[in-house]
């Protein structure tokens, strides 16, 4: 598991108050209870704040899965 | 044409022959069914073809820009937001905007005069301008590359099943259907020929026999309680089996054709919170607001610097989130109409939206966990469903706010028998739906791949003929969505 899917993991655990999620670069919004619209928009805040750069709407609507998060926080971060 | 006119099924019979005669040759074919969808949106006004092929041309030009001009991405995003919302605005506001100023200056005094300009709303504009807008925000996003090819791009725009009212298409699920070639599918276009046949029973059975009903008790002049809320609650059947209906006719009418659209319904009365609604109903046009404003207003930098208490320095989640609700369900109200209820009916749904998720906050997960809260929730968001169905027919806020201050005890024994009867029509209209969801949760798996499944549907579909035959009227009500 990357550092950053390590990290994430954390961030869901605390925005879903479930600290059973287990993520891989496969999960998807359909893998975790409660992943709706509201709940996105406070991991991706979240995610944000922990990660320390702002998030841009683009960046919410084109991520199909936990990977593509991944990959988008270490481009951010390397940015 | 609407899909339930006689004419309807003749024009598809010859548009469904030769689309699949011309199988072989994908850009003849794309060709044909563009011409074939401009001739059906300018069956009834010619002009109305004027106006699909400005907004098409403008779309793909400004999708080009968009991503051939990257330095000036912003100026051709912001302009195809001004033209696309200009155009819709002018001919959805005109006649309020005309009105409002001669009414506020007779009332300073002046003499003042409509114009006998009364511009009415094309049907379909609305839809095809939230369909093609999304794509030239998806290409300024880098998520979609902006087409070259006019005509592919005009039968995406333009596809006729789903160009008066949705399902809004979204470019990446509808632009690759266009681009490849199609073969014939025989179960696919039976799939198609009884999802059309269950949208226009839906249509024409039951929205169109509540709509009689319905309208009887809303005309009347002093309704009792009980009158009021069985005319609600027949009006939340009527709604959703006309515009369920007619998606399904849409969705069956493209499937025929080897499209495949959104699905715009998913059993919304079932929804067990406001945002699980959102969900359910008009799924396509949630998602769009979803994407395109709701999402926009929780991650704005500009909002966040503008439309934020000055003493505080930093949004919580909570409050960045119910103010884009605010702002996406006031825009869902002003796209209804430019009448008070539907703003107010927008700013119901906003205010229990947060109200729901600000106690959903509040408990314990252990509580969450501790059952399926189902059966409470979904008959108390049902009431609230209702409660908003009221508001979002009746026009008249006086009416209304009268309305909800009444005694639930008003009600002479001959209104108390009106609204009884009227209950029984709810029943009557409700039945079909509950046998569908019950078909499609339990009968249709276990017939699938047996030999009964040919046997079953075709009576079920033969049924479903008779009906709509037996049912149909000559003045049939237009749907309830066409006005939007």
């Amino acid at each position: 598991m990357s550092a950053t899917l390590d990290k994430l993991t954390t961030v869901f655990h605390d925005v879903f108050e479930d600290d059973d999620i287990v993520l891989t670069r496969e999960t998807t919004a359909a893998d975790i209870a409660g992943w709706d619209s509201l709940r996105n928009v406070m991991l991706m805040r979240k995610v944000g704040r922990t990660f320390g750069f702002p998030i841009d709407t683009s960046e919410v609507t084109g991520l199909k899965n936990v990977g593509a998060l991944v990959d988008m926080i270490d481009r951010k971060k390397g940015a | 044409m609407s899909f339930v006119e006689p004419a309807f099924i003749q024009f598809l019979a010859v548009v469904f022959t030769i689309w699949w005669a011309l199988a072989r040759w994908r850009r003849v074919q794309n060709a044909f069914l563009a011409a074939v969808s401009l001739a059906f949106y300018g069956w009834v006004h010619v002009w109305l073809v004027g106006l699909l092929l400005y907004s098409t041309t403008l779309n793909f030009v400004l999708g080009l820009l968009v991503e051939r001009r990257p330095a000036q991405r912003r100026l051709w995003l912001g302009l195809a937001l001004v033209l696309n919302l200009g155009t819709l605005s002018f001919f959805k506001y005109f006649n309020f905007f005309q009105d409002s100023v001669v009414g506020a200056l007779q009332t300073l005094g002046f003499q003042a005069h409509a114009t006998t300009l009364q511009i009415f709303l094309p049907v379909g504009l609305s839809f095809y301008t939230f369909h093609a807008m999304a794509y030239v925000i998806d290409v300024g996003r880098n998520q979609f590359k902006a087409r070259t090819d006019p005509v592919d791009f005009l039968l995406f725009i333009g596809l006729f099943p789903q160009l008066v009212a949705g399902p809004i298409a979204r470019a990446h699920m509808l632009l690759p259907q266009v681009e490849t070639p199609r073969k014939f599918d025989a179960e696919k276009v039976g799939s198609g020929v009884g999802l059309a046949l269950w949208g226009a029973f839906k249509k024409v059975v039951i929205a169109d026999t509540m709509a009689r009903y319905v309208n009887i008790l809303y005309a009347h002049p002093n309704p009792s309680w009980a009158m009021i809320w069985a005319a609600a609650l027949g009006f939340t059947i009527q709604v959703l089996a006309d515009f369920s209906g007619y998606t399904d006719m849409a969705r069956g009418v493209a499937r025929m054709l080897g499209f495949e659209l959104l699905d715009n319904f998913n059993h919304p009365y079932l929804a067990s919170s406001p945002a699980d609604f959102w969900g359910r109903w008009h799924i396509s046009f949630s998602t769009w607001l979803r994407d395109y404003v709701y999402l926009p207003s929780c991650f704005s930098p500009w909002l966040d610097k503008w439309l934020k208490p000055p003493w505080v320095s930093e949004l919580s989640d909570f409050a960045v989130t119910t103010r884009a609700l605010f702002i996406t369900m006031f825009l869902s109200g002003l796209w209804h109409g430019s009448t008070a209820n539907y703003l107010v009916w927008g700013l119901y749904y906003a205010v229990i939206g947060t109200f729901w998720a600000w106690v959903a906050a509040k408990i314990p997960r252990k509580v969450k966990k501790q059952r399926d809260w189902r059966p409470v929730l979904v008959p108390l968001m049902f009431v609230h469903t209702l409660v908003g169905m009221m508001i979002f027919r009746e026009p008249s806020l006086t009416r209304l706010v009268s309305w909800f201050l009444r005694s639930p005890f008003d009600s002479t024994p001959d209104q108390l028998a009106v609204a009884g009867g009227m209950l029984m029509v709810c029943a009557a209209g409700a039945a079909p739906l509950l046998l569908a969801l019950a078909w499609e949760t339990r009968v249709a798996p276990r017939l699938e791949a047996t030999a009964w499944k040919l046997p079953v549907t075709t009576t079920a579909w033969a049924v479903a003929a008779v009906a709509i035959a037996s049912f149909y009227q000559s003045t049939v009500n237009d749907f309830v969505y066409f006005q939007f």
